[in-house]
């Protein structure tokens, strides 16, 4: 099981913005962790900044779940892991980092500013591949009732007014070029015959 | 005048000779895209691998077929085709075979050597390649060179470097059966007789001994933990309790079979929920009369089991971790009612 993305973005006021992130990718290959990571900001930001997003929210894509806490103050909080992630630890993580920033941060700061470090990100992105020892580390949180997480299947399926993925990776700013044509000629691939 | 362009082959030739020794990593990409380098790391389109087959069949079709044992050069041209053979087709045998013929000449250092064939071998195994992670014939080969070789070509990693090359084997291609093979194999290797012989042409000393298994136990049980919905760890977890209760160390009386698997049980139930793979090895501990768990840890397993699944039925909670439990329980009834039928029960 993985934890592969933290990051905290802010919503309010617009545009959504990555305030700060931390990723680890060491289960992908070498020259893939850098696009990897491009792809993983750019849905978590999609995701951050759509239209109906609920308080707490679930979008699972392929192998992929993110995690999403909407908290009212204006940031949003996401986690992507693997689906064999327990739930309910990474929405405590969220929970963890949104008030690890509001304490570390005030609205006058990250409302307006780029970058925000969060030092503690490094330290969970390490400590929470192990949910089992990670969960002592967490602060005692009332009970989340899971009836009000939203579910979504895909992630186009919370993109705004039918947009394709395709479209979200064109016309996409936070994405290299070398990105972008590694997605195009891998989706290409998927069509063809595989040699090995 | 300009020299001509490298062929295909040759591009990936020159990184393996300037990777020899070392555990590189590998990456096939879409076609079309650039050969990248950095370091140990190369990422192959796959455009440029095919184009890097003819070449390298020539070669091997050419030098493959003889009677007489092969030069050093042709050992080593052949060495640079079977290479290439392999990343095309991870199960090409005679490719395989070819390299395992050259080992068996015993040629200089500068052709080959068994340990830069293991640190090939290691590269190929662990990198995110689909299909080479899981290839009976590579995972052969290796245990192949081991065992001709004997421990001491493993090299300073010993047992422990074996094993995190088996874990990141299992982590790239999950549910690897090949792989968790090859790790009882080393296993047994070094806690049944582990001969440490030296290798040919290699003055290294032998690798460093084993931790003790009780050690091995636990840390592998910590990583059963984050592979939850992987059998293949938990098998593994179930081997080394075996192996735990047929050592013969002494004062050693394997509690920690039981605390292990009640806390595997727990953390299934409380964190982990709905993998059946934790649940096929929690039950098959329980019904296991190789592993000595006395009959009060097995009392208080299977009553843990009975009451969370009351509890949750009483709560009308029908998740999928409610029925694998149930499932567990009744596996279990199964088999404790098949063992008391036996002749040899019936005697008792």
């Amino acid at each position: 099981m993985k934890v592969y993305y933290i990051g905290v973005f802010r919503r309010d006021p617009e545009p959504t913005f990555e305030l700060c992130s931390q990723t680890d990718l060491s289960s992908f290959g070498y020259f893939q962790q850098t696009p990897v990571s491009e792809f993983m900001s750019l849905f978590a930001r999609a995701i951050a900044e759509s239209k109906d997003l609920t308080p707490r929210q679930e979008v699972a894509e392929q192998s992929y779940v993110f995690y999403v806490y909407k908290r009212s103050e204006g940031i949003v909080s996401v986690v992507i892991t693997d689906q064999e992630y327990p739930k309910q630890v990474a929405h405590k993580l969220l929970s963890q980092v949104s008030d690890d920033f509001l304490t570390t941060y005030t609205r006058a700061k990250w409302s307006q500013a780029g970058k925000l470090p969060l030092p503690v990100l490094g330290e969970y992105i390490v400590k929470y591949q192990d949910p089992k020892q990670a969960d002592s580390m967490l602060r005692i949180q009332q009970e989340l009732d899971e009836t009000k997480i939203v579910l979504h299947k895909t992630i186009e399926s919370v993109l705004e007014r039918g947009e394709k993925i395709d479209n979200l990776v064109a016309r996409s700013e936070g994405l290299s070029s070398s990105s972008k044509m590694f997605y195009t000629q891998a989706k290409k691939q998927n069509s063809c015959c595989v040699i090995t | 005048m300009a020299s001509p362009d490298p062929s295909p082959a040759s591009e990936l030739t020159a990184f393996f000779h300037a990777h020899r020794n070392t555990p590189v990593s590998i990456e096939f990409h879409p076609p079309h895209t650039p050969l990248l380098t950095s370091g140990p790391h190369i990422a192959i389109p796959k455009t440029h691998l095919l184009a890097a087959f003819p070449a390298a069949y020539h070669t091997f079709s050419t030098l493959h077929p003889t009677t007489t044992p092969w030069s050093a050069s042709d050992a080593r041209a052949l060495l640079d085709a079977t290479l290439i053979l392999i990343l095309v087709a991870a199960e090409h045998t005679t490719a395989v075979n070819t390299r395992r013929r050259i080992l068996q000449l015993e040629l200089s250092e500068d052709v080959v050597t068994p340990r830069e064939e293991m640190a090939l071998l290691q590269g190929v195994l662990t990198s995110h390649l689909a299909k080479h992670n899981k290839s009976p014939s590579l995972w052969g080969y290796r245990q192949w060179i081991v065992e001709r070789c004997g421990v001491g070509v493993l090299g300073d990693g010993g047992l422990v470097g074996e094993l995190e090359v088996v874990r990141r084997s299992g982590e790239a291609h999950p549910r690897n059966y090949y792989a968790w093979s090859y790790a009882r194999f080393i296993v047994d290797k070094f806690y049944s007789c582990g001969d440490g012989s030296p290798c040919p042409g290699n003055d290294a000393p032998p690798p460093p001994p084993p931790p003790l298994l009780r050690e091995l136990v636990e840390s592998h049980a910590a990583l059963c933990r984050t592979h939850v919905s992987d059998t293949s760890f938990w098998s593994f977890l179930l081997f080394l309790f075996w192996r735990a209760r047929e050592s013969t160390s002494s004062g050693d009386d394997c509690g920690y079979i039981f605390s292990i698997t009640k806390d595997a049980a727990i953390y299934a139930h409380d964190m982990a929920r709905g993998h059946e793979s934790v649940w096929i090895f929690i039950r098959t501990v329980i019904v296991d009369e190789k592993l000595q768990l006395k009959d009060a840890e097995r009392q208080e397993l299977i009553g843990m089991v009975e009451g969370w699944v009351q509890e949750a039925e009483t709560a009308g909670n029908e998740d999928e971790e409610l029925v694998i439990e149930k499932e567990a329980l009744r596996w279990i009834s199964r088999r404790s009612t098949t063992a008391s039928e036996t002749p040899l029960a019936a005697e008792k």
